[in-house]
């Protein structure tokens, strides 16, 4: 009896294993097409890409579940203000740019990045610089502490 | 130092505005870096090995307990002669003392800008999470360090030499047990978590000068040993996850004990269930009021808050994060409790309470996959922040050390090292868990076959416990 149990317990466990295999694997084959799939657009990380090269996607906007479709050539940075609040979706390698504008004089400071640009008062300025760190970070108003919104770094 | 985000007046613009800053996550408001979430598959990987170890760890099961009493060498005559040397006991209680001043003396006097003091990364990154993997790999290293333990018994010893009779302790009354630990770390949890002020250095400073003022007074009443045994909230928290190291002291000397063999000797007491609760429900509250279905659950009650009640914004938050941390608590301490009444369905002789007790010691395991899971980047890049903050710890341009232009390499590990970390805390903490649960069921049940049916209650309760644990992982942190 303790012996049989222990063959069903075994088989259970297999069964899981197979289940869980056969359902995984779609998604892990997927995986590295989803991580790829930028690569032509972020071929050369290192180099300074032209700036309508980078790939940016809006999850900023509410209740909009499905990807933002990819922003083409000519389209502006997208704009971060006090009261945006936006995450701007990158891959690693890609090249980061957004615009920031505010009304009194500040200074906007990525974290993790550790980058601060000057942000006089009303004037709109553009940050840029190369996705080289991955997770997610703030930007702020450093003398106010206000947030701006977030950069996500995808590997 | 975060500041509450103005909420506008529509809800679903608060929400939006509030997600990008969870205001009164004040703690960790000082890293500005959040981990990524872990992706789908990962996810559906690590539950499925998590059912799959279940099952092999109950088809595998023995029959006789094997940690009850574990076996226990000693370490070599020299070392344990050198460590537990009365030169290394004072010189490991003056550095904890030091640190302990030093925080204070930083936060009092020192910067107001959160980041470049000193008190705050210390309490709340290198004390509060670096203790821990210590304590894991080395036993309970915060009793050789602990202030408040060197303090009193300092105080003792001066008290013996100028001649005065010290009067015995009074008895710990057996009712209070673990009670004040499990109420000293949800406050701990309130302030590092739910107050917008927790992170400020002066408020830092103060809480160390009121908690030292407690655990002194609580010290001269019961006894040294006693409090820190049962009610001083860092020792009993770090002790416990030392108690899955290798190291043990036993008469005085140091010596080595088999893996996971330290914890069913945990002194069982009132308030143990709490504890536990306490320490996973509060890591629990921090992921999931990071995570975006928090926030569109919270919308109602705080426009009610707001609109109904009439309280401040930023008061509303507060109160709608505080009850969340609390009813978190209670949820974790629920969830265990219905695995007990459950598995005491094959053992009416215990008592519900006695059961839950003496199977407590089996989420230490869980509470570490949390913390490991949870915080394993916020120690490893934030901490690096305590290089600088040594040479600095005022906040005023000082460069005592050298290291004050050390700078946090955000890059250190990436995101997919992370993934895989968290996902490991979390199975071989499953793992641990219910290798331990097996065997003080085998301990107490009389028969081997109620102790296996015993354990299918209690295997639902730790698959339920890690389940969150992954999905509070896989939890998206987007705006």
């Amino acid at each position: 009896m303790r012996h049989r149990q222990r063959l069903v317990l075994f088989a259970l466990a297999a069964l899981i294993a197979v289940t869980a295999f056969v359902v995984l694997r779609p998604s892990v084959g997927d995986a590295p097409t989803v991580a790829n799939a930028p690569a032509p657009a972020g071929q050369d990380p290192a180099a300074d890409q032209p700036p309508d090269d980078s790939r940016q996607t809006d999850a900023g906007e509410p209740a909009d579940a499905t990807p933002a479709p990819v922003k083409r050539r000519k389209a502006k940075p997208p704009l971060l203000t006090a009261d945006s609040a936006r995450t701007l979706s990158y891959n690693k390698g890609d090249r980061i740019r957004f615009r920031v504008r505010h009304a009194s004089p500040e200074e906007v400071h990525v974290h993790g990045y550790d980058i601060a640009r000057d942000l006089p008062a009303g004037k709109t300025v553009t940050v840029s610089f190369p996705a080289d760190i991955e997770g997610i970070f703030e930007v702020e108003l450093e003398r106010s502490g206000t947030p701006l919104g977030k950069l996500k770094v995808e590997p | 130092m975060r500041r509450a985000p103005t909420l506008a007046s529509t809800g679903a613009a608060a929400v939006v505005s509030l997600a990008a800053a969870p205001a009164p996550a004040s703690a960790h408001g000082l890293v500005g870096r959040a981990d990524l979430p872990i992706p789908d598959w990962l996810f559906s990987w690590g539950a499925a090995t998590v059912l799959i170890v279940s099952f092999l760890a109950l088809a595998a099961a023995w029959t006789r307990p094997k940690l009850q009493a574990p076996a226990w060498r000693p370490l070599p005559a020299g070392l344990d002669r050198v460590l537990s040397s009365r030169a290394v006991t004072v010189l490991c209680g003056a550095i904890g003392v030091a640190l302990l001043a030093v925080t204070i003396w930083a936060g009092l006097f020192g910067t107001e800008a959160t980041p470049e003091n000193f008190a705050p990364t210390f309490v709340y990154v290198g004390f509060w999470l670096g203790l821990v993997p210590l304590s894991v790999l080395f036993g309970d290293v915060f009793r050789a360090f602990n202030p408040w333990c060197a303090m009193g018994r300092a105080t003792g010893a001066l008290a013996r030499r100028l001649g005065g009779g010290t009067s015995e302790p009074l008895p710990y009354p057996t009712w209070l047990g673990y009670w004040p630990a499990a109420a000293g770390l949800l406050a701990f949890g309130w302030f590092e978590l739910v107050s917008p002020r927790g992170d400020e250095p002066l408020v830092v400073a103060v809480l160390a000068l009121i908690y030292t003022g407690v655990t002194l007074a609580a010290m001269a009443i019961y006894g040294v040993e006693r409090w820190s045994e049962r009610g001083e909230a860092f020792s009993v928290y770090f002790g416990l996850f030392a108690r899955l190291s290798v190291f043990e002291r036993r008469d005085g000397h140091l010596g080595v004990r088999p893996p996971l063999s330290g914890l069913p000797r945990w002194p069982v007491a009132p308030g143990a269930v709490a504890l536990l609760a306490t320490m996973i429900g509060v890591v629990t509250f921090d992921g999931l009021s990071a995570g975006q279905s928090f926030y569109e659950g919270m919308r109602g009650p705080l426009g009610w808050l707001r609109d109904s009640v009439g309280l401040s914004p930023r008061t509303a938050l507060q109160a709608v994060f505080a009850l969340t941390m609390f009813a978190t608590v209670l949820l974790v301490a629920g969830f265990y409790w219905l695995g007990i009444r459950g598995a005491r369905t094959v053992a009416r002789e215990f008592s519900t309470s006695g059961l839950a007790r003496s199977f407590a010691h089996t989420l230490v395991p869980i509470a570490l996959a949390y913390v490991g899971a949870h915080y394993v980047s916020l120690l490893l890049l934030q901490g690096q922040a305590l290089g600088a903050l040594a040479s600095d710890p005022l906040g005023r341009g000082w460069d005592l050390l050298g290291s004050a232009d050390s700078e946090i390499n955000y890059g250190l590990l990436g995101a997919e090292t992370f993934w895989y970390l968290q996902v490991g805390f979390v199975v071989i903490g499953h793992v641990a868990a219910l290798v331990l649960a097996h065997d003080r069921a085998l301990a107490i049940f009389d028969d081997a076959k109620a102790a296996v049916r015993s354990q299918y209650w209690l295997l639902t309760v730790m698959v339920g416990f890690t389940t969150l644990a992954l999905w509070l992982l896989a939890q998206a942190r987007e705006g």
